[in-house]
């Protein structure tokens, strides 16, 4: 009976033991608090920049005239200017920081170890280092095989061949990336970013960013976005659409419009309107009649939200036109001059081919191509690498845009694109895409 | 015999939870060690496509002027962003508290209901998304509060044409408010940190919540709209989006705090609800699912594991009265073992929502620390979650059979009390901050200047004027103006459904008469005869007092026309 209870109070101990830090983290919260969002956070491209200065700006609001450094405790460059210093917490460390006023020239070979703020323009010689984060208020130029912690400049940034900087680059102006440069987090720009080809980067987002040759002209003009007309649908053409859906695919049925209306409307448009008149239900087949010739060998549904759903590679040949979004379960090629009139997506390889358009975004969930001078008016996102031929032009100011890869993104001399490029392994500026692919 | 049978059930329900365990182990590795799928947050900020808020509300006096200053607040262009207040009839200070909003912030719209039969969020939603004239819709409960770059966030995927649902995370805010609450704050953590992320990286299907998420309004119409006879729309809209080709994703960052319910009887009634909803949906969608032609067999896999989660409970419940059953007459030891084995996999890994190897590495990810100490306090949830659901499971199966399901669901809103309305920014509760907008407008003025006190006080007298007397013109105006727009799109069909809200909200006869007349031009453009005749007539009984000759004559004009050749066509 006693070996009984004893088990018993045994379990229940050990029962017990199970519920006893429960018990103490209810009874005496220590972690009760819920999980914190910081509800305030805006998405800022440029939140490196910003935050820092917003550290470093009041800095000197409460520094006194004793700490105005003696001629003796400053090297030789900044001699002849006044220069104050102050201390602040930084990351848990306590940083040294100085402020100097005017236009300042750093000779060859000078190195510096504190963070700085310039009040005027900032160039420096070829071989400096500096190990800690520079804000200039005013223009800048890097000298040749500099090495930069981080750096701000309200003005207009230049880094020269083969600078080195291990944080983030940010510029109000333009900013010129020259040959050789390598930028191990984001370049940030309120303007354009010119990047010469062989320098390497991890982020961009500017305005715009060029990727120009050694002389750094802007090479591509603004895109010239496709914009669907508005259609004043008639009871006819509705019974022309609903008559022929079946029959016919979305090319003849222009080709009937122009002969019976006089009007050119794009396909896209009957699509969408098929969609609203209730005659598309979704996941439907497309039989062979409504297909069009570069869909002839693959399965395809209709989605009924102006998509279809391709099963298959599918390679389309110059000069087609696409007119709905297109999801493939496979590879997508296309030759020159394709359009398409809405978005894609594939769940292997994109390869676009030479001046392709495309209105929507292009996403893939292995790598994209995409071939010269070709537009995508919106975003291109790829899992893997993506490769940018020259001319290419990514965003609109309609859509926005970006540019981002799971992998490298090699961008091609002459690629101009709106506002952001992210890729997790780097971006590269290249000579030749054809190179790199061969490879 | 019998106790050959029982041990076969017992098997099967045993490899269930096996299933189900690996399942989870798999997310809890994905999750851990695994690729984490890029969910096209490296775009959003300058792509921003025009995006429609609904925001339904019942009764939500409490937490209203929360979620509304939260979309106020948020960081995303103002010509491309619209929120919509569906006032579902309530009965307390909801809809004066979204029209003072609506009377300030141009992209404030409010749509009241006041008349009509359905009732319920999917109803709510579906005349929201009438009135909607973005591309994306977007949905947030009353009683949550969005961080500033959530929309932006959730809407970066719709980049992608592939993409039909975006879900994004949800947090509890009143964590510390209950035992039960922090109990919630850990299943939350677990479902959303680790499950639907790793349902999402492995190309699963992550589900829709109907709240902190969005969906294009085209693939919203293509595939029916919402659903007001299922009990759980968010589950159907996830399962007919997926089943028709579109991804579901999920984006982790975009968070938004919620209010989780703070006892256990709300706590029952809600769970009741998701799980008679559920089991809805697995009745519509076991069949197209396992048969779809575009699914890969994992997702097929994966799609049924969750449709039958609510199942999982009855299987259970079944397990352990077996249990007993072998304990008092099974004639090998090893049967109960086997029993004791199933619960320990049942309690550990199937049973609460969020399993525990889940919890604890979401506890791990979000950087908490001894939260994850209330563990073993989730047995109180499981039962519950056993009771409840079981339960559930017999009402759907019964109710279906009866077929009395839709009537009886359809006409009622079944939601969570809201008990604190505790403002994630300021701590502050509506009551303070915005119900009695005139007096804290005027305290705050004597703070500053006398003067500016006199014209804020008149301003806001205003506002209390225009929200107390005239709450419904505000719905009419709207509804007329947006009815108007799709008639000069030809888009007939919504305007219909938009002239009928209008006709229910309008009070006063001549109005009404004059809306059944262009209901009755409608049906008439429409070549639906029969139905413009019935309008006209309509309106003519209406009419008959309202004294509006001009009016009288043209619907009796309008009957004479179509009286004869309705008899033709006869």
């Amino acid at each position: 009976m006693i070996n009984y209870l004893f088990l018993v109070l045994l379990f229940m101990g050990l029962v017990f033991l199970c519920f006893l830090p429960a018990l103490i983290e209810y009874l005496r919260p220590k972690d009760d608090k819920p999980l914190a969002i910081n509800l305030s956070m805006e998405l800022d491209e440029r939140y490196f920049a910003h935050s820092f200065r917003g550290i470093l700006e009041p800095a000197f609001s409460g520094v006194e005239k004793d700490l105005v450094l003696k001629d003796e405790q400053k090297p030789g460059w900044l001699q002849k200017f006044p220069v104050l210093k102050t201390h602040l917490m930084m990351h848990r460390d306590k940083e040294e920081i100085w402020l100097a006023e005017g236009d300042i020239k750093v000779p060859a070979g000078s190195k510096f170890d504190r963070i700085l703020i310039v009040n005027g323009n900032f160039s420096t010689e070829e071989n400096c280092s500096f190990e800690k984060e520079l804000f200039v208020k005013g223009d800048s130029f890097i000298g040749q095989n500099n090495v930069l912690q981080c750096i701000s400049a309200t003005g207009k940034l230049k880094l020269e061949e083969n600078v080195l900087v291990r944080g983030w680059i940010d510029a109000d102006e333009d900013v010129y990336i020259s040959k050789g440069c390598k930028i191990k987090s984001r370049a940030a720009s309120g303007k354009i970013i010119w990047i010469a080809k062989e320098s390497q980067l991890s982020r961009l987002a500017g305005e715009e960013f060029v990727v120009g040759g050694d002389g750094m002209v802007k090479t591509k003009s603004k895109v010239k976005e496709i914009v669907l007309p508005i259609i004043r649908w008639t009871k006819e053409m509705d019974a022309i659409i609903k008559e022929n859906f079946k029959s016919k695919n979305l090319f003849e049925i222009k080709e009937l419009f122009k002969e019976k209306f006089n009007e050119d409307i794009p396909e896209m448009l009957f699509f969408r309107r098929a969609r609203v008149l209730n005659f598309i239900e979704p996941l439907v087949k497309m039989n062979e009649k409504q297909k069009p010739g570069f869909l002839k060998d693959n399965k395809v549904w209709m989605q009924g939200g102006e998509s279809v759903l391709v099963k298959g590679n599918v390679t389309i040949s110059e000069g087609e036109n696409v007119p709905y979004n297109i999801i493939i379960k496979g590879k997508l090629t296309s030759q020159a001059d394709v359009v398409f009139q809405g978005g894609l997506h594939a769940t292997k390889d994109v390869f676009l081919g030479d001046r392709n358009h495309v209105v929507g975004s292009v996403v893939s969930d292995d790598k994209v191509v995409l071939g010269m001078d070709t537009v995508i008016e919106n975003c291109v996102d790829a899992e893997k690498d993506i490769f940018i031929r020259k001319g290419v032009t990514i965003g609109s100011e309609k859509r926005g845009g970006g540019l981002a890869a799971g992998g490298k993104i090699y961008l091609q001399e002459g690629v101009s694109g709106r506002y952001k490029v992210y890729a997790e392994n780097g971006i590269q500026p290249v000579e030749s895409i054809d190179e790199i692919l061969s490879k | 015999m019998v106790l050959f049978v029982v041990g076969v059930i017992l098997i099967f329900i045993f490899t269930v939870m096996i299933i189900y365990t690996v399942r989870h182990y798999c997310f809890l590795w994905n999750r851990l060690f695994g690729k984490q799928r890029r969910d096209f947050q490296d775009l959003p900020g300058k792509y921003q496509p025009g995006i429609s808020i609904l925001v339904p509300m019942h009764n939500e006096e409490k937490v209203a002027a929360n979620i509304l200053s939260r979309l106020v607040e948020m960081d995303y262009l103002r010509e491309r962003y619209e929120a919509i207040v569906i006032n579902d009839h309530s009965t307390d200070r909801t809809g004066q508290i979204a029209d003072g909003y609506a009377s300030k912030y141009d992209f404030i719209k409010v749509v009241h209901r006041t008349e009509g039969k359905n009732r319920g969020k999917a109803s709510a939603l579906k005349v929201g998304t009438v009135f909607a004239s973005h591309e994306i819709i977007l949905v947030f409960d009353a009683d949550y509060q969005p961080s500033k770059n959530c929309v932006q966030r959730l809407t970066a995927p719709f980049c992608d044409v592939a993409v039909g649902l975006v879900m994004g995370r949800v947090v509890p805010l009143n964590a510390p408010d209950s035992f039960l609450t922090r109990m919630l704050d850990l299943e939350r953590s677990g479902g959303y940190q680790v499950d639907q992320q790793a349902r999402y990286n492995l190309n699963f299907l992550p589900q829709y919540g109907g709240t902190v998420g969005g969906i294009r309004k085209n693939i919203l119409k293509a595939i029916g709209g919402w659903d007001v006879t299922k009990f759980a729309e968010d589950t159907d809209v996830t399962y007919r989006v997926f089943l028709n080709g579109w991804k579901v994703t999920y984006v982790n960052i975009a968070e938004c705090y919620e209010e989780v319910v703070h006892n256990w009887k709300e706590r029952r009634g809600q769970l009741r609800r998701w799980a008679i909803g559920h089991n809805q949906c697995l009745f519509a969608y076991f069949w197209k699912t396992l048969t779809s032609p575009i699914l890969k067999f994992a997702q097929k896999i994966d799609a049924l594991l969750l449709l039958y989660v609510y199942v999982i409970p009855v299987l259970m419940v079944i397990g352990w009265l077996l249990g007993i059953y072998v304990y008092f007459f099974g004639a090998y030891w090893w049967w109960i073992l086997f029993a004791a084995l199933m619960f320990t996999l049942a309690y550990n890994n199937v049973g609460n929502f969020a399993v525990f190897c889940e919890v604890g590495t979401s506890v791990v990810l979000d950087r908490r620390g001894r939260v994850v100490w209330l563990l073993p306090f989730n047995l109180f949830n499981f039962f519950a979650n056993m009771w409840v659901c079981a339960g559930a499971f017999f009402v759907t199966l019964f109710e279906g059979f009866k077929g009395v399901a839709k009537e009886e669901y359809i006409l009622e809103w079944e939601k969570t009390k809201r008990v604190s309305g505790i403002n994630a920014l300021g701590a502050e509760t509506i009551e303070r901050k915005e119900a009695p907008r005139p007096q804290i407008i005027k305290e705050k003025a004597v703070e500053e200047s006398k003067i500016v006190e006199k014209e804020v006080v008149e301003e806001s007298q205003t506002i209390e004027e225009k929200v107390t007397e005239e709450p419904k013109f505000a719905a009419l105006d709207s509804a007329l103006a947006e009815a108007y727009r799709l008639m000069r799109e030809r888009n007939y069909g919504d305007a219909v459904e938009v002239f009928k809200f209008a006709v229910q909200v309008a009070e006063d006869a001549t109005a009404t008469a004059m809306l059944e007349v262009e209901l009755g031009k409608i049906y008439f453009i429409l070549g639906e005869k029969k139905n413009a005749i019935q309008e006209f007539s309509e309106a003519s009984k209406i009419c008959a007092d309202c004294g509006n000759e001009d009016l009288k004559r043209e619907i009796e004009d309008m009957l004479n026309k179509l009286i004869p050749l309705s008899g033709k066509e006869s």
